[in-house]
């Protein structure tokens, strides 16, 4: 998920409307002919038709390898999913015997709607706090560096954290950064404002919280960037020439051109964390839950149509989610 | 620790890695399904049998073992090194996939009633009469009553296979096993200590024993300073250590240390601490859930490496803890030891299995040589350093004063420290083969093997009611 890029999706996007617009036409080209028109004209029409249909032939076969990749890759293991979920569980898998159990189970249960509640306010303030650090990283690079060169070299420096794993950047926030001897801990306690480690510091809802911002916020600075170097420069000195402070420009010049930056990367960090098991086991020490931990310890207990249906609703959750994220702005339209 | 081990497993994979080992195993993973289309016709006598293993990766702890396995059985192996979780998952659902497997005997309650691993004949075992009567008859000395059972999937209540209904199997059994026309069964009494009815013993096993150990906590003798056999489970619970306590995050480990805990302090009593009841799991969470709220723990791991971690950077004093973990950490020069808790260890043991889809007679042979091949001495010695028995321990020094196992670079000290509990006589290698790993004149947590293997609490289990326990435990963790 967390590899295709918004450009990426832009580019899908982009060829597959090409793709429809010719196969329309070609479609309506083929209707607009009659059959009669073409015994007159003879062959010239049917070698135009011949090309029109190479030509969406073409265009479908382009679009092929990405339809089956997401078909095999996303739609039938979600299909999967749900079927999985209705399913009888046994102690070495699952039979096809058809259930609601799984989950009237979940329904019940006070820790699995507990979580999704900490889950969702967790990506909420994510996804808050990525946009709040991201938005000025994101300005100054597009705004404030005038040679192209400068900029590009900077945002790359603002990127080198992200070259290494993902995984130690996890386990950093346990007991090197956030532990009882931790550089936190130690640089306090250096400076003689605590004398005991403050223990809540690592292997918490707030090492998590902390690390998450860390750990995702490229994902907000990257779109944003791209963003604001489209934003149209005679605009804002527009603005400020007709005395528009420097809030009101942000508010009415800037942030509305950016908008399908900030929905994109809110979309990415809101999924991404919501979904979020791995570092939130590892940074929260097995302490944190998220409805990501719940399912994973169910699909290490062999208990998948558990997992499933704990899962099932996780991904509707997303989608609904991510429906209110876009109604900040029509991406299509604007992008 | 079956699907305990998701995490387990990796965990004593990242032994391997760290023997610098684990590369040629792990190598190994890829190459699965291409070899599994060769097999098939390899099976001809004149070229050499490729076995594959799908394994926890114990067995095979660094290159030299996959080298003179090859060089003495003259085939090839192929070794899939998963963490047991995965490996249950693959044992479960593609038993072509594989030839042998190595995992342990609670994961076998899970995977045998499907039927994809194939009963093993326990005449064709060489070694058999070797192998420690704890698996067989449940105690090191059938007619001890110093020493205890422990609850759970003993061996010695989940090793046997029948067909013919005489033998009965556990109580813990799952529906799946009750129902499988090979069912896994017990032989000895436990009441008597003998032959239940005065039977034979079984002819089919599930696997023959391979490695064990008694697992328990490590603690930092430092801040705790108790003698090794004064540290009980309840320790785990002593609010002196409020914040600085860790448990496996796995409830089929987990659990069973909590309720160790839980019993030891007398909050509660079990009526089978291997095989809980609804209830029993419903009371203990709730007594853990006030701990954990009252910042008892500091963390719940979940690989080998983060027990490690824990410990080494004094995030906690005291934790559930494998005994190669606390080996290892004493080579670093952290001062933690391996508690003998006086309730008794949890127990673990593993299994050589072969695949219900080896049928071609000479692979099937070339099986049951590589599982005497196990038991030959060459293997055990290995696996000795990391702190581990093996199935025919007895006999293992026999080998290691042999012209063999002095010329592979063992000798009896290693034997007389690791099994014997005796003080080391000179400097001896350990868990990373150094030697200086173990110091001279140090002895082993515990004791001797004698002594550590006579009291159990229980065993890893795999639970009737583990659906239920799963979703507790998650509470408890949410808690």
């Amino acid at each position: 998920m967390s590899s295709s890029s918004p450009t990426d999706d832009h580019l899908k996007q982009e060829q597959q409307a090409v793709a429809l617009a010719e196969v329309e036409e070609a479609e309506q080209l083929s209707a607009q002919q009659p059959h009669s028109a073409e015994k007159a004209l003879g062959t010239d029409i049917s070698i135009a038709r011949d090309r029109n249909r190479k030509a969406s032939l073409i265009t479908f076969l382009w679009g092929l390898p990405g339809f089956v990749w997401l078909g095999f890759f996303l739609v039938a293991p979600v299909v999967f999913i749900i079927l999985v979920s209705f399913w009888t569980r046994t102690d070495s898998g699952f039979i096809k015997e058809w259930t609601l159990s799984n989950y009237g189970d979940i329904f019940h249960s006070h820790t699995y709607w507990m979580s999704m509640w900490k889950s969702f306010l967790t990506s909420i303030i994510s996804v808050a706090a990525c946009l709040v650090f991201g938005f000025p990283v994101a300005y100054f690079l597009v705004m404030k560096i005038e040679n192209q060169r400068n900029q590009i070299a900077l945002f790359i420096f603002a990127l080198a954290p992200f070259w290494t794993s993902f995984l130690i950047r996890a386990v950093a926030w346990t007991y090197p950064v956030a532990g009882r001897e931790g550089a936190i801990n130690q640089a306090l306690g250096g400076l003689g404002i605590i004398s005991d480690p403050i223990s809540a510091l690592g292997f918490s809802e707030l090492s998590v919280r902390v690390a998450l911002i860390q750990l995702y916020i490229l994902f907000m600075v990257t779109p944003l960037f791209f963003m604001l170097s489209q934003v149209d420069r005679s605009s804002l000195e527009a603005a400020r020439d007709l005395g528009g402070n420097g809030f009101r420009v942000f508010k009415e010049v800037i942030l509305p051109q950016t908008m399908p930056g900030v929905v994109i990367g809110s979309i990415f960090i809101f999924v991404l964390t919501m979904g979020e098991y791995g570092s939130v086991r590892v940074i929260g020490g097995g302490n944190v839950q998220s409805v990501g931990t719940l399912v994973q310890n169910r699909i290490s207990a062999i208990q998948y149509p558990q997992g499933a249906a704990s899962a099932v609703l996780l991904i509707a959750a997303l989608i609904v989610g991510v429906f209110a994220i876009t109604r900040f702005a029509n991406l299509r339209e604007e992008l | 620790m079956s699907k305990n081990e998701k995490r387990s497993g990796l965990s004593r994979r990242q032994l391997l890695k760290r023997g610098a080992v684990g590369g040629a195993a792990i190598a190994g993973a890829g190459s699965l399904s291409g070899s599994a289309l060769a097999a098939g016709s390899r099976s001809g006598k004149q070229e050499a049998i490729t076995l594959r293993v799908l394994s926890l990766g114990v067995e095979w702890p660094n290159p030299a073992v996959q080298k003179q396995a090859e060089k003495d059985l003259g085939v090839k192996f192929e070794i899939t090194a998963v963490g047991s979780v995965e490996q249950t998952q693959k044992a479960v659902t593609a038993p072509e996939s594989f030839d042998i497997f190595g995992g342990y005997h609670q994961q076998t309650m899970q995977i045998f009633p499907t039927g994809n691993l194939q009963p093993i004949e326990i005449s064709k075992i060489k070694a058999w009469k070797d192998i420690y009567p704890i698996f067989k008859q449940g105690k090191l000395n059938p007619a001890s009553t110093a020493c205890s059972y422990g609850a759970g999937d003993a061996p010695f209540r989940v090793l046997y296979v029948d067909s013919t209904g005489k033998y009965k199997p556990s109580v813990a059994s799952t529906a799946a096993n009750l129902k499988a026309k090979n069912k896994i069964v017990g032989w000895i009494d436990e009441k008597t200590g003998k032959p239940a009815g005065g039977l034979p013993e079984p002819k089919y096993t599930v696997g023959p024993p391979a490695h064990f150990n008694m697992d328990s906590m490590g603690y930092n003798s430092e801040v705790i300073q108790l003698a090794a056999d004064k540290v009980s489970w309840g320790q785990l619970l002593n609010p002196k250590w409020k914040g600085r306590v860790s448990i496996l995050n796995d409830p089929t480990i987990g659990m069973i240390d909590a309720g160790n805990a839980a019993a030891a302090l007398g909050l509660m009593k079990f009526k089978d601490i291997g095989n809980m009841s609804k209830a029993e799991i419903d009371t203990l969470m709730k007594i853990m859930s006030k701990y954990k709220k009252q910042g008892q723990f500091r963390a719940f791991w979940s690989t080998f490496n983060e027990s490690v971690n824990l410990m080494a950077s004094k995030e906690v004093v005291i934790e559930s803890m494998w005994s190669p973990a606390v080996a290892l950490l004493t080579t670093q020069g952290v001062p933690v030891k391996f508690a003998a808790p006086p309730e008794g260890f949890r127990g673990w043991a593993s299994a050589t299995g072969i695949s219900s889809k080896v049928t071609d007679p000479a692979k099937l042979q070339a099986c049951y040589d590589y599982i005497n091949w196990t038991h030959g001495g060459f293997l055990g010695a290995q696996i000795m350093r990391q702190g581990y028995y093996v199935g025919n321990g007895a006999k293992l020094n026999d080998w290691i004063a042999s012209p063999a196992g002095k010329a592979a670079g063992f000798s009896s000290a290693e034997y007389d420290y690791w099994y014997n509990g005796k003080p080391a006589a000179t400097d001896l290698p350990g868990i990373t083969g150094q030697v200086g790993d173990v110091k001279k004149g140090s002895v082993r947590d515990g004791g001797s093997f004698t002594k550590r293997a006579c009291r159990y609490t229980a065993w890893n289990s795999f639970m009737v009611e583990n659906e239920f326990q799963t979703t507790r435990w998650n509470d408890f963790l949410s808690a």
